[in-house]
């Protein structure tokens, strides 16, 4: 049998311990459900270039970056610039009740923290055929999170907030378990904000199921720390005339990686997945998604564009899976990456596995430069080659910024851009 | 325009199964079966190779002993038993060829018996007047007959089989062999460096322009038997040939191995055309029997200005494993892809290229289509790598696939890697049924609904037939109708 | 030539015809007229045999055959052409090929010889003269890139090329100009005679001024409610069809 990683060793050898701090303890089934995520992750050890799906992010210098002890000084948290409606805060990896906002939800929308779910009885399962190392992982040493559920018909106004924030202290690890249900007829927009300081790995993994004719809009800014290890899964369902947006707009770690799984289960559903991600230094950012499509008539969509600049890498893979019988399906996906320095890189697979006939699927994936022509033509009306060039990305992350139907949120995103290519 | 009408009339007319199925009765001379040092021994020494080939084969071999087979291509099958396949297997004949009159008379009646490649046959018959065609045949493992050799030697040319290279132009050999695909590249190009038994070898010199296609034909005839062919083919400074080679074998109810490898390397300004029609037996309607082609095939760009086009019509084999490769290493080389994969019944094939940008201003195409019907599995895989050093390199990439009927696959898996910022890639790629509407259109006008079928998906694949040399055009576009039989109703 | 009764037909389940009789001699041309969603495209596909539509009831027969019962490819052989609203699209595929594949698969069928591509370029030649199509749309794929009215000329030198004995035009005035409106009128008027049939589907008249029908029939709500010579065209764009189907 192969060795382990030294930081999957130390995982596993510091399993006992955990196990008397993590929350519930008193109860058996979470136990062994801890321990069967154990088990799962000792054979698979961390995800390494051996394995398929993470063939273009090499996870191995995580171990001498997150060991086991933790950080020594704390440092001031950046306060969040994005104002939401309601908000719920982790800070490094656990419920703030005193920083959240959750007086005076609307009927219908109740949020709570993991810990509080779990004594109100949720249950918390790993699926059989998961195969996924980093979901059992966080199954085993799952510490805190959040559940949001928006009953029948219940559309809510406003935007609910999910504050992330990591100072560093804690290093080894935010295992956050969140799950987000939308009864029949529900309507929520919701947006996570991923942000820190120093270095720390932040796994957070979360379910989420979309009812009947229910709309999820879900953002996501993952701003963690540039020395931060950030891997977050999230599986949806959606069933039948569901609609479930994603926009993830990704500037910050060390190493990153969005990886997003849409089941569609109903017919005349959507599932939209799109995201910009703007990269500098040595950092590293994958998107990975799989779309599954298991019964006819419905859509899937993906959109994701790049900026790289410095030694920076940029990763998109995604994978339209189409079930036999499931006719009459349009999926698209178009991945897009600018490369600004000669040391910037973009690996890329957009992979389509299709077993009915009756569909129209297509991908597209473009990669290179600015537009020379058009770099020109801008200096030629006497717009300077620095200022132009902006001008360009900007003009390039337009369009899928676009797609984000939440006024405030678009806004947001594009003062982020505009932010990013200042300091470039 | 002739050709797509002499064509379609052939469509129309052809009514026929697997028309390539018969057995031929030659006396084989063949090794015991199974595979050992022993066996790479014999082989060897059969051959009457010097000691640095065999050397190279054995290193080889023990390599290939401590490699696994390869599990991630999208296609399932049986494991198979490598000692329970024959790896040599040549035709008895007298001890050496002088003329063609010396052949086995059934070979020649297997080449009439083939029907393909058109002209080919009446090339290997001497016949007067035939065009312009030299042809090396392969059978089981070793090479039969080489045509037009005098006249290709007047310009320099060598088109031999590999093995008499070996003794001829050893110099040649010894440097090229293996410096494209070394044996340490695959688990079976390592099986393929051990126990080949013949193949094509080509050298075009400085300057030429080689005067006439050059053509092998491969046929697997004996029972149980892998043919393991190895071409290499070296394009000089300056020079140009275009290369055409086609398969077949007999219908039988075990399925036989095919592992190949071809090497091309070409030089400052050369070019090379490399064109396969491959129909190797498929297998029946239950997916019974039909040939394992896991081949190998890749081509160094090592000059400037170099060029290589591999031009590929798989309709054959019951499972496809095959990316013939360019690496663009000479500033402005060129690599090009075009590819029609049909599968039917149950058929898989993963197949598709690797597009390694080493080079400046080097440039790539790729064109796959992909039909599936029945209950096969077709899966496009591809790479395209753009070095750091690949400065303003381009590549097109253009992936459809075709669908008939629901209960078969088409899968597009591309691998596009970018480390050159002024590099440019575009990769598209489509996934549809045929249409309904097309169908009925064209029988609307009289057509039946096989031969609408036929008439739509070679419209669909005429981008791809359009690079093939005439001849082959005529073929592939006559084996697109046939692939599809039974696809329909 | 053509005995249609009592005619039912569904498509996606829905009931589009719901008894049709309709009789058409050699030599005759009959008009169906009728608003959006009578049905007359669907008469003209359940004719021409297209696939979905579903023939719940009643009987057709052609040349003493029953119609239903034949393939659309045999239907074609047999001499029917329609002459499509929206003719398709084939990439790849040249006209030339097409068409010749085509007479030579209908020539086939009638036990004639097939012609070869000199025979068959001199035929087309011929057609594409009278017709005053230009040359190079032989080159072109089928109907790919053309405009709407180079489409319908495109349908109009396939009709004459296979000579059928009963062309179904189906909206062929739809999205035409008037002089391409000349062109396609022209080419069913050089058909016509006293052993070839035609049924034009139209919404309009316009089309009636230049192939002057024998009959007219008003469809509607999946039944021909009227019928009468080609003045009933004429009192149809005076009237309406609200008024017609009224009566």
């Amino acid at each position: 049998m192969k060795s382990l990683s030294a930081l999957a060793q130390n995982y596993i050898d510091r399993f006992e311990t955990a196990l008397e701090t993590l929350p519930g303890q008193s109860s058996r089934s979470i136990s062994e459900l801890r321990k069967a995520g154990l088990e799962k992750f000792a054979v698979q050890d961390f995800p390494n270039k051996r394995v398929e799906e993470w063939r273009f992010t090499n996870l191995s210098s995580m171990t001498k970056d997150v060991a086991n002890e933790d950080g020594a000084g704390v440092s001031a948290l950046t306060p969040s610039l994005f104002e939401t409606d309601y908000e719920i805060v982790f800070i490094d990896g656990l419920f703030s009740e005193e920083q959240s906002k959750l007086d005076g939800l609307p009927n219908g929308l109740s949020i709570s923290s993991f810990v509080d779910a779990l004594e109100n009885g949720a249950v918390f399962s790993l699926n059989s055929e998961e195969e996924r190392s980093l979901i059992a992982l966080n199954t085993a040493f799952m510490q805190d999170g959040f559940c949001i559920h928006v009953g029948e018909k219940t559309k809510i106004d406003g935007i609910v907030g999910i504050k992330f924030k990591n100072s560093g202290a804690i290093k080894n690890g935010a295992h956050l378990r969140n799950r987000i249900t939308l009864d029949t007829g529900a309507a929520l927009t919701l947006i996570e904000l991923h942000e820190g300081d120093g270095s720390y790995f932040s796994n957070p993994v979360s379910h989420i199921s979309i009812g009947e004719g229910a709309r999820l809009d879900h953002y996501k800014l993952q701003n963690e720390s540039v020395s931060a290890y950030h891997l977050a899964l999230t599986d949806v369902e959606v069933q039948k005339q569901g609609i479930y947006k994603n926009f993830s707009f990704s500037v910050g770690g060390k190493i990153s990686r969005n990886e997003l799984k849409t089941v569609i289960l109903g017919s005349d559903a959507e599932s939209h997945l799109d995201g910009a991600y703007l990269m500098r230094g040595d950092q590293h950012c994958d998107t990975t998604t799989l779309t599954e499509h298991k019964v006819p008539k419905n859509i899937s969509n993906q959109t994701y564009k790049g900026v790289l600049d410095d030694k920076a890498h940029g990763v998109f893979q995604g994978k339209i899976h189409i079930a036999p019988d499931a006719q009459q399906v349009a999926g698209d996906q178009l991945s897009k990456a600018l490369l600004l320095s000669d040391y910037a890189a973009v690996d890329c697979k957009p992979e389509l596995e299709i077993y009915a006939d009756d569909v129209k699927c297509s991908h597209g994936a473009t990669s290179g430069e600015l537009d020379d022509d058009a770099l020109f033509y801008l200096q030629a009306r006497g717009i300077p080659e620095l200022e132009a060039r902006k001008i360009l990305i900007e003009a390039f992350l337009g369009d899928v910024l676009l797609s984000i139907d939440n006024e405030k949120v678009r806004e947001y995103f594009s003062t982020r851009s505009a932010h990013w290519l200042k300091q470039s | 325009m002739a050709v797509s009408q002499e064509t379609v009339e052939q469509v129309a007319s052809v009514s026929e199964k697997y028309k390539y199925g018969f057995v031929s009765d030659i006396e084989a001379d063949t090794a015991p079966i199974g595979l050992s040092e022993d066996i790479v021994r014999f082989i060897s020494a059969k051959k009457d190779e010097p000691e640095w080939l065999l050397e190279w084969r054995l290193k080889a071999y023990r390599y290939w002993l401590e490699m696994e087979e390869p599990s991630w291509a999208k296609v399932d099958y049986p494991e198979i038993d490598f000692q329970d396949i024959y790896y040599y297997s040549a035709p008895k004949q007298k001890d050496k060829l002088k003329s063609l009159d010396e052949v086995d008379p059934e070979i020649l009646e297997v080449y009439k018996k083939l029907g393909i490649p058109l002209k080919e046959q009446e090339v290997l018959a001497g016949v007067e007047g035939a065009p312009n065609v030299a042809v090396d045949a392969v059978f089981d493992s070793v090479s039969v007959a080489t045509t037009f050799r005098e006249r290709l030697e007047k310009e320099g040319v060598i088109f031999c089989p590999i093995s008499e290279a070996v003794k001829n132009h050893p110099e040649l050999v010894k440097k090229y062999l293996g410096s494209v695909v070394p044996y340490t590249d695959n688990f079976y190009s390592a099986l393929n460096c051990a126990v080949f038994t013949d193949g094509s070898f080509v050298y075009i010199p400085k300057g030429v322009r080689c005067p006439m296609e050059l053509s092998t034909y491969f046929r697997i005839n004996a029972a149980q038997t892998g043919q393991f062919e190895r071409t290499l083919i070296i394009a000089d400074d300056e020079s140009y040939v275009s290369y055409l080679e086609g398969c077949t074998a007999p219908m039988r109810d075990e399925n036989q191995l095919h592992a190949a490898v071809v090497e091309l390397v070409i030089m400052d300004n050369a070019e090379v055309k490399y064109s396969t029609v491959q129909n190797w037996y498929p297998g029946d309607e239950n997916g019974k029997g039909g040939i394992y082609n896991f081949v190998t095939k890749r081509a160094a760009c090592r000059g400037v200005n170099s060029k290589v086009s591999w031009t590929q019509v798989e309709t054959g084999s019951a499972i496809t494993w095959k990316y013939p490769s360019c690496i663009l290493q000479g500033d402005n080389s060129v690599g090009e892809f075009y590819s029609i994969a049909i599968t039917n019944n149950l058929q898989q094939a993963d197949t598709g290229t690797k597009m390694i940008h080493l080079g400046k201003n080097t440039s790539s195409t790729i064109i796959s289509k992909g039909i599936s019907a029945g209950r096969a599995q077709s899966t496009y895989r591809g790479l395209v790598r753009m070095g750091r050093k690949a400065e303003n390199a381009r590549n097109h990439t253009v992936c459809d696939s075709l669908l008939i009927g629901d209960k078969c696959g088409a899968h597009t898996v591309p691998y596009i890697e970018n480390q050159s910022r002024t590099a440019k890639i575009e990769h598209e790629a489509t996934t549809s049924k045929i249409s309904e509407e097309q169908l009925f259109y064209c029988q609307q006008r009289g057509l039946s609904e096989e031969e609408s079928m036929a008439l739509i998906v070679n419209g669909f694949c005429k981008e791809v037939l359009q690079k093939l040399p005439m001849e082959f055009a005529v073929e592939a576009q006559k084996l697109v109708g046939i692939s599809l039989e039974g696809s329909v109703g | 030539m053509l005995e249609i009764k009592d005619l039912r037909a569904e498509v996606g389940g829905k009931e589009i015809l719901k008894g049709i009789n309709l009789t058409i001699n050699s030599g005759e041309i009959h008009a169906v007229m009728g608003p959006n969603g009578a049905g007359k495209s669907t008469l003209s596909y359940v004719l021409s045999g297209r696939h979905g539509y579903e023939v719940t009831g009643g009987s057709v027969m052609y040349d003493g055959q029953n119609l239903l019962d034949m393939d659309p490819d045999v239907r074609a052989c047999s001499g029917i052409f329609l002459a499509f609203q929206y003719p398709v699209e084939i990439p790849g595929v040249a006209s030339a090929t097409f068409l010749k594949t085509a007479l030579n698969a209908q020539r086939k069928f009638r036990g004639e010889e097939e012609l070869d591509a000199m025979q068959f370029l001199k035929l087309v030649r011929e057609k594409t003269k009278e017709l005053d199509i230009k040359d190079d749309m032989l080159k072109r794929a089928v109907n790919v890139g053309f405009s709407g009215g180079e489409k319908k000329r495109n349908e109009v030198l396939q009709m004459a090329l296979l000579e059928p004995k009963l062309m179904l035009l189906d909206e062929t005035d739809s999205g035409l100009d008037i002089d391409a409106l000349k062109v396609a009128a022209e080419g069913v008027n050089r058909l016509r005679s006293p052993e070839r049939s035609a049924l034009i589907i139209t919404h309009y008249q316009r089309l009636l001024d230049y192939i002057v029908p024998d009959f007219v029939h008003v469809l509607a709500d999946g039944k021909i409610v009227k019928s009468g010579d080609k003045s009933l065209a004429l009192e149809l764009e005076e009237k309406g069809y609200a008024e017609i189907s009224a009566a």
